[in-house]
């Protein structure tokens, strides 16, 4: 291995970088918008949401049940409803996600312990209904036990690493990868690939540039800004996001140096086999964006999918590291701890390096 | 001759069951240019593919330098010119050269040396800063010149160097070329241009596969047992029809108020002269030299003709 050569390679790579507007705003600016994005964007929980109120009972237990409700960060009570018809237009409408009605009894029928109340949801966003649905669950829950009226066998529970249950604390560690996917797959991907399309390959035949230096030169700067990436990733979730790092910070960036070195061999596989830039670019997306968006348990539990799905995700080196990245974060653990999720990371790290390099050697440089 | 530094032996390529080699053999001196001219797809590029080790003969044996491409540090040790510009466009021709120079291994005081003497003899030096992409086609060529020179080879392979290049451009190619020529670098210049194939010092015909003719573009231009004479006057195209019919003459090409005449060995001048009295008084004929690309041209209408 020529170190000069080595250089050489890394150092021309720069410059196209630094001469190409566009991808250098790719590498840059792309980390931050998908991770604000997906931040806020992304949410598994609800606030604010806008409930219609129908109180028949008019009584001092109905309005401290409104009050329950009104309290909960996660509504916001609509008055001055008349009837039934008025909630089913305004869930019609869309003005609110959910209706709650009280009826005529609910006093008397609370104090022999046979309260009802109803909730009419919106069921055209399922999930949205769902999530509004146990909140209620929730404070009918809470209120039930603080007026006695706790059922004989009750759940006492408790939540560890993210107590308030925020959906963000799960997603940015999640958003990171995929942040690290696109750049360091998608990046590589085009810079082979440019080389061949270009005919400079040709030229570079006949010089002494082994395939080795070729492909290490090739990798080394995006490999920098990809590092970089992580850190400007990691800083937003700390210090914007709040996630707290409870692991430890040598962990995290020696397992995403890992896992940025296997998406940019995939990359970098992409671009030898697909040979031009535009089959590279949309092939890596499809290999890389998409598998580490919807399969990596990122958004989607990995557990409700289908069984052969679940399998297909084993393929998927995100699935690895958005798991590994959440237990860094959340639950202090350590990479070396994880050997069920580390294993099969550096398996693919060795299988890509074997078969980048392998397929590398047929681009006709000096072995 | 010199031994050669380039010897083609008994080369045969197909791309799948298109045989486009067929036996090609040749041979390139010190201090040589040899151009291989022929037609578009008529095999050039292949063979200067072969020529440097990228492209594998079904048959034959390629040597440069007395060395096969077994030994795979010898492909570091030629220069390549591809058809095309193959440096980036992106980059400097100051970065683009220091590139090559890194690549070849050179120290920062040997590159900042050779870039300097290069940029002197492509007289480049004021555009160092200047992208590649912003070069005019001529400076492209000699900046890729330049860059496959920084190994400093003794032995090159050029594919159609000036193509889409201007006269003026061309012409300050072939001066720096000369330069690299009387340094005793063995080049193989691959063209589909005639014109520059008479500034070669010997040309082989790529035809059908094969190396039809070889030899110095004078040799190549003399067409055995004939020669050329010019017909000239004012009324030169009515005596098109009876020149073709005199004795000794066997194609004429007519152009403006002249006709070219291929006639035999024996037809000299004061014998066309004495048959063209009869013809038209008004008409004068004179011995012309040959011209490599008018005879090349012409025989290829005259196989054209016998094709029918």
């Amino acid at each position: 291995m020529n170190f000069q050569h080595v250089r050489a390679m890394a150092r021309k790579e720069w410059w196209h970088l630094l001469r190409d507007p566009r991808s250098l705003a790719l590498m840059l600016l792309m980390p931050t918008m998908l991770l604000f994005l997906f931040g806020y964007a992304i949410r598994l929980d609800i606030s604010d949401a806008p409930i219609a109120v129908l109180d028949e009972s008019h009584s001092a237990a109905s309005r401290t049940l409104q009050a329950r409700f009104d309290a909960s960060h996660a509504f916001t009570l609509r008055h001055g409803y008349a009837s039934r018809r008025e909630l089913r237009e305004a869930l019609q409408r869309g003005e609110v996600w959910g209706a709650l009605v009280i009826p005529p009894d609910y006093a008397r029928r609370l104090q022999q312990g046979q309260a009802r109340v109803q909730l009419l949801l919106d069921g055209v966003d399922a999930n949205t209904a769902r999530l509004v649905q146990n909140y209620a669950l929730l404070v009918l829950d809470n209120l039930a036990r603080e007026t006695g009226q706790s059922p004989a066998l009750a759940l006492q529970d408790r939540v560890y690493y993210n107590e308030t249950r925020e959906s963000r604390l799960a997603i940015v560690p999640g958003v990171i990868a995929l942040v690290m996917a696109v750049i360091g797959a998608l990046m590589t991907s085009l810079t082979i690939a440019r080389e061949m399309e270009l005919g400079n390959l040709v030229m570079l035949r006949t010089t002494p540039l082994t395939h080795g230096e070729f492909l290490i030169g090739k990798l080394a700067p995006y490999f920098v800004l990809g590092m970089v990436d992580l850190a400007v990733a990691t800083g937003a979730a700390i210090w914007v996001f709040d996630v707290p790092l409870r692991g430890s910070l040598v962990g995290l960036v020696g397992i995403s140096a890992v896992f940025l070195l296997v998406v940019m061999l995939q990359g970098a596989l992409i671009s030898i086999l697909a040979g031009n830039q535009l089959l590279a670019s949309q092939v890596a997306l499809v290999q890389t964006f998409l598998p580490a968006f919807l399969l990596s348990g990122f958004v989607f539990a990995i557990e409700n999918m289908p069984v052969v799905l679940q399998y297909v995700t084993y393929l998927v080196p995100a699935r690895f590291y958005v798991s590994l990245s959440k237990a860094i974060f959340l639950k202090g653990l350590a990479p070396w701890m994880l050997w069920s999720v580390t294993g099969p990371l550096l398996l693919m790290l060795a299988v890509l390096a074997a078969l980048t390099w392998r397929r590398a050697r047929r681009l006709g440089l000096l072995p | 001759m010199a031994e050669p530094i380039i010897r083609l032996h008994e080369v045969s390529f197909a791309y799948g069951d298109e045989l486009v080699l067929q036996g090609v053999s040749l041979a390139v001196a010190p201090g040589e240019i040899y151009g291989l001219v022929g037609a578009d797809g008529a095999g050039k590029s292949t063979l200067l593919r072969i020529a440097v080790g990228q492209l594998r003969p079904d048959a034959g044996e390629v040597t440069v330098l007395g060395q096969s491409y077994a030994d795979p540090t010898l492909r570091a040790r030629v220069a390549y010119m591809p058809q095309g510009f193959g440096l980036y466009p992106d980059l400097s021709v100051q970065e683009n050269l220091e590139f090559f120079a890194d690549l070849h291994g050179l120290s920062k005081s040997a590159t900042a040396v050779r870039i300097r003497d290069l940029l002197a003899r492509t007289g480049m030096q004021a555009f160092t800063d200047r992208r590649a992409g912003k070069l005019s086609g001529g400076m492209m060529q000699k900046l890729a010149l330049a860059c496959a020179l920084m190994s400093d080879p003794r032995a090159m392979f050029l594919d159609e160097p000036t193509t889409g290049v201007d006269p003026v451009s061309r012409r300050a190619f072939w001066q720096l070329l000369s330069g690299v020529r009387a340094e005793g670098v063995a080049i193989l210049y691959a063209t589909a241009n005639l014109d520059e194939a008479e500034r070669c010092d010997r040309v082989g015909m790529l035809q059908d596969g094969g190396i039809r003719r070889e030899g110095t573009p004078v040799e190549l231009a003399r067409v055995e047992g004939r020669h050329e004479m010019a017909v000239s006057g004012p009324r030169v195209r009515e005596a098109l029809p009876a020149l073709r019919n005199l004795p000794g003459v066997e194609l004429v090409f007519p152009r403006g108020r002249t006709a070219t005449l291929w006639v035999t060995d024996d037809t000299d001048a004061r014998t066309l002269r004495e048959a063209l009295r009869g013809i038209d008084t008004q008409l004068a004929v004179r011995e012309v030299y040959p011209n490599l690309q008018e005879t090349i041209l012409r025989q290829l209408a005259l196989e054209e003709a016998a094709r029918g």
